[in-house]
């Protein structure tokens, strides 16, 4: 006891920075630190060094001349003639394609075959099981080599190929060849804008009637036709506008079918065989792996939950929708997450294929016809490092939302712009807390719309801005930019897709995003970004002030404002 | 990864010891053997025979180079490198020379850092498509679905040809040429194009060679050569003058055959000097006076090598044309041996 309270004896001696457990841990960090920062320092260092020896810059100037290489999928405009940073792009929205396409079609694959491996019919669980161990065993590359060597040898010629029928009857115009597929494409005449208009309005009409079905059955549990109706306003309305068109003059829309003219097959929609190998084979595998995740999800819930449903009279369908999924979509969700890190990934092994994605373009010819090794895969890293960033907080947002909530959780204690203002902000905490007000505010919900829309459209101008310009006579291309420049708009592109995203799910640390979004713009206009040339038509100074005036309004909304309390609307039923 | 890290290590130290360029002679001397890097595979080219061995025209550049300096052709690792991998295998020191089938431009022999030792092979870009599609031109290709290395000079000549000539097609990239044969053959594409040298050597493997056809345009220059690292200028000059040994081999009537009985002196003066009979010329690129003899030996002159792997009796059958000696009307001039 005597030894706790006595007063510390002298002052301090530096061998008290080891001996002293006060210090200790601060003396071991701050080697480590130093150790760390000294091997940093030595590798980059070394790296400057060793291309200076073999007689080699570092810069990214080669960005904006000419690729001189032709890519044949290409979903924007792009010739051999276009900039490397526009082949870099193209390459980046293939690879974008194909894992957008793969993670659907492997979550479909992967519901379905989890849901049905839990079957009580024997053999599909079987066949399911059989499914999931075989290809989730299978390296991906093999099975992507395999469809693809499936669809060069098997497929016909383009000269031999006709279209495909279904069991003879029904002519459905797709043609397999060993090129690729071609599906008969719609195209659009005059008079097409009313039919996609009336598709906007059904689709607005069946949100709408979706919302008035809730409150009829919140307020009087009578249950209403949702599917048809919905799905009645969504096709029918179009339908029946495209009709009348036709039936008063020349149709709006027709569909175009492939026709063989020359070498290969012209028209309608061409999807080759290297996408479709490369889709189909990552989302077979993935689908394997998300399978067994569905599975556990739904293993997860205890029987007693869908008995008590059972015993409270629901349907076996409506237990599965309104009690099962929601609590599996808990444990679903976060290994769900990296299943879709793990396709976008594996998406880079496209060039076996010959499917031009970013590796291909920009890590592969780019690379090699310009020899700047260490810059492109810098940005290809850059690239897969923010694309899988994204997804990542994307459905960690989304998990945020699923996730149980109770009275005491708090989002963690990292120490944030957000918790500061908490004080200030008040109903935030009811977000974090899950803490419910019980009052629901529908009318604010517009304006976090609009709030949503502002950044939504500032960071789509930014990527524009950024890359697909590809027009040096209206403007300095930005590898050229001095480098402050350059980092500073690279700073405010990212912060303004986080303040999007964070402000599409309605988190409250939106606000740390929107003030620095707020800072880096000020910085930019200050350091001399030509903030106006993102919206070229508009007179000068208007999206610069403008935008900052707006940018100052959507902070003070969200510090201020009263917004709709979702955790409340999702968890808890409406009081009434 | 330990082992780059131990290799970047030691080069931080050679750095560091104020030597920017290693003495690559030096270096392969000091493993024992050259290390070379080839293609994946072309026919008559660089292709493994049935023991296992390295053989080809190119491959033979290697051997004669490691004859020159161990008297030893198979004192030769080789490495296969496919079209994308080649410079950066180069440029990183894991081969000490590259003999692949890659063409002399300005932008590789400058701004990536190598240097190009000479001319073993002049080639143009070709295109080859099956007989019975009728066509007779490049020029009636358009929307043509056509097969391409990806990574190489014939790339971008294939999109400045289109684009030129105003016509599309649907390119379809692939890595090695053993690939492309797949393709090409399962009729994935209506057309390879390469080195036309490499479309006849493709060519020659097929079940039908009849069946298919290099129309007549060339349409790019495509001289292809050995290279290595820019900044090692002896080792460079070792390697162009074992290409220009054979070169002048052919011209002077040495084989492999007769180089011994000629080593011994002869009338020429030229042929003296070259086979150490008369000077210290070996001693000038750091080797021994049997140098050049060791290199003939090895697989013979220019012509012996082009005959045995890919003259007019070989199933690859390319005719030496541009490749001639310049007395007999062709290209190959090597500079006088003295």
């Amino acid at each position: 006891m005597t030894a706790v309270t006595d007063p510390s004896q002298g002052g301090f001696r530096i061998g008290m920075l080891l001996s002293d457990t006060r210090y200790r841990g601060a003396t071991i960090q701050t080697i480590a630190l130093i150790a760390f920062l000294t091997a940093g320092y030595w590798l980059v260092d070394n790296v400057i060094s060793n291309l200076a020896a073999l007689g080699k810059d570092f810069s990214f100037r080669f960005m904006t001349e000419p690729a001189g290489y032709d890519i044949n999928q290409r979903l924007i405009e792009y010739t051999s003639r276009s900039s490397h940073a526009t082949a870099a792009v193209v390459g980046i929205l293939n690879t974008l394609l194909v894992a957008v396409l793969g993670c659907a079609l492997a979550t479909v694959i992967g519901v379905v075959a989890g849901v049905l491996r839990l079957s009580n019919n024997w053999i599909v669980a079987k066949l399911m099981t059989v499914y999931v161990e075989t290809v989730r065993n299978i390296p991906v590359l093999i099975q992507i080599l395999l469809l693809a060597a499936v669809f060069d040898e098997f497929l016909p010629h383009p000269k031999q190929a006709g279209t495909l029928s279904l069991f003879g009857l029904v002519d459905t115009g797709v043609v397999a060849t060993n090129r690729g597929f071609y599906v008969p494409g719609p195209v659009f005449h005059d008079g097409s804008a009313w039919v996609v208009g009336a598709l906007i309005v059904g689709i607005l009409l069946s949100i709408g009637y979706a919302r008035h079905a809730r409150r009829v059955q919140q307020d009087t549990g009578e249950i209403l036709p949702v599917l048809p109706v919905r799905l009645g306003l969504i096709v029918g309305l179009p339908l029946v506008v495209m009709l009348v068109l036709s039936a008063v003059g020349a149709p709006p829309i027709t569909m175009e079918s492939p026709v063989l003219k020359g070498f290969n097959f012209q028209g309608g929609i061409y999807m080759r065989n290297s996408l479709v190998a490369l889709w189909l084979a990552l989302s077979i595998y993935t689908g394997a792996f998300i399978a067994e995740n569905v599975r556990a999800g739904i293993l997860s819930v205890p029987k007693g939950q869908t008995e008590a449903a059972y015993a409270l009279g629901l349907r076996p369908r409506r237990t599965m929708q309104l009690v099962i999924l929601p609590q599996a979509m808990r444990v679903i969700i976060p290994p769900l997450i990296s299943q879709y890190l793990n396709l976008t990934k594996n998406s880079s092994l496209a060039i076996a294929v010959g499917y031009m994605d970013a590796t291909g373009t920009l890590g592969g010819i780019t690379l090699n016809q310009t020899g700047k090794e260490m810059e492109t895969l810098m940005l290809l890293m850059a690239f897969y490092l923010s694309i899988s960033l994204t997804i990542s907080m994307v459905m960690n947002l989304y998990n945020e939302q699923v996730k149980l909530v109770e009275r005491t959780s708090a989002t963690g204690f990292a120490p944030s712009l957000g918790h500061l203002l908490n004080n200030v902000t008040g109903p935030w905490r009811n977000l974090t807390k899950g803490d419910a007000q019980h009052q629901p505010l529908y009318g604010v919900a517009g304006w976090l719309n609009l709030v949503v829309l502002l950044y939504g459209a500032i960071w789509l101008a930014l990527l524009v801005y950024l890359f697909l310009m590809d027009t040096p006579a209206q403007r300095e291309p930005y590898f050229l930019w001095p480098t402050s420049r350059q980092i500073v708009f690279l700073a405010l592109t990212a912060s303004t897709m986080s303040a999007f995203l964070t402000i599409v799910f309605k988190h409250f640390r939106a606000i740390d995003f929107a003030a620095l979004t707020l800072v880096l713009w000020v910085a930019a206009s200050l350091l001399g970004v030509d903030l106006d040339g993102l919206a070229a038509d508009l007179p000068d100074g208007v999206v610069t002030y403008g935008g900052f005036a707006a940018q100052v309004a959507a902070i003070a909304y969200l510090l201020f404002g009263k917004r709709p309390n979702l955790t409340y609307l999702n968890r808890v039923k409406e009081a009434g | 990864m330990k082992h780059s890290l131990i290799l970047g290590a030691v080069a931080a130290i050679g750095l560091a010891a104020g030597a920017a360029s290693a003495n690559t002679l030096e270096d392969v001397k000091a493993k024992g053997h050259l290390q070379c890097g080839v293609a994946t595979g072309v026919p008559g080219f660089a292709f493994t025979d049935a023991d296992g061995e390295w053989q080809g025209f190119d491959v033979a550049v290697c051997r004669a180079v490691a004859a020159a300096i161990f008297g030893d052709p198979k004192a030769v690792k080789f490495t296969p490198t496919t079209g994308k991998t080649r410079f950066t295998a180069l440029a990183s020191g894991e081969v000490d020379m590259l003999a692949r089938n890659t063409t002399w431009t300005f932008s590789r022999d400058t701004d990536l850092g190598f240097d190009f030792v000479g001319v073993n092979y002049y080639d143009g870009q070709g295109f080859m498509v099956r007989k019975d599609l009728g066509v007779t031109s490049a020029k009636e290709l358009d929307g043509a679905t056509v097969c391409i290395q990806t990574g190489t000079t014939t790339e971008l000549n294939l999109a400045d040809f289109f684009r030129t000539n105003g016509m599309s097609y649907e390119p379809v990239p692939i890595e090695t040429n053993a690939e492309a044969r797949q393709k090409y053959l399962a009729g994935a594409c209506d057309v390879y194009t390469t080195d036309a040298s490499g479309l006849a050597a493709t060519r020659s493997t097929f079940e039908d060679p009849k069946a298919h056809v290099i129309l007549p345009e060339i349409i790019s220059k495509e001289p292809l050569g050995p290279l290595v690292r820019h900044g090692d200028n002896e080792w460079g000059d070792l390697v162009r003058w074992t290409l220009n040994a054979l070169i002048i081999a052919e011209e002077k009537g040495i084989t492999a055959a007769n180089v011994e009985e000629m080593a011994k002196g002869t009338n020429d003066p030229e042929v003296n000097r070259l086979l150490g009979a008369e000077g210290e010329y070996g001693k000038m690129i750091g080797l021994g006076k049997d140098w050049a003899v060791n290199a003939i030996k090895a697989g013979g002159n220019y012509g012996e090598i082009f005959a045995r792997y890919i003259g007019e009796e070989t199933p690859v059958g390319l005719a030496r044309g541009l490749n001639a000696q310049w007395t007999q009307g062709g290209l190959l001039y090597a500079p006088p041996f003295r």
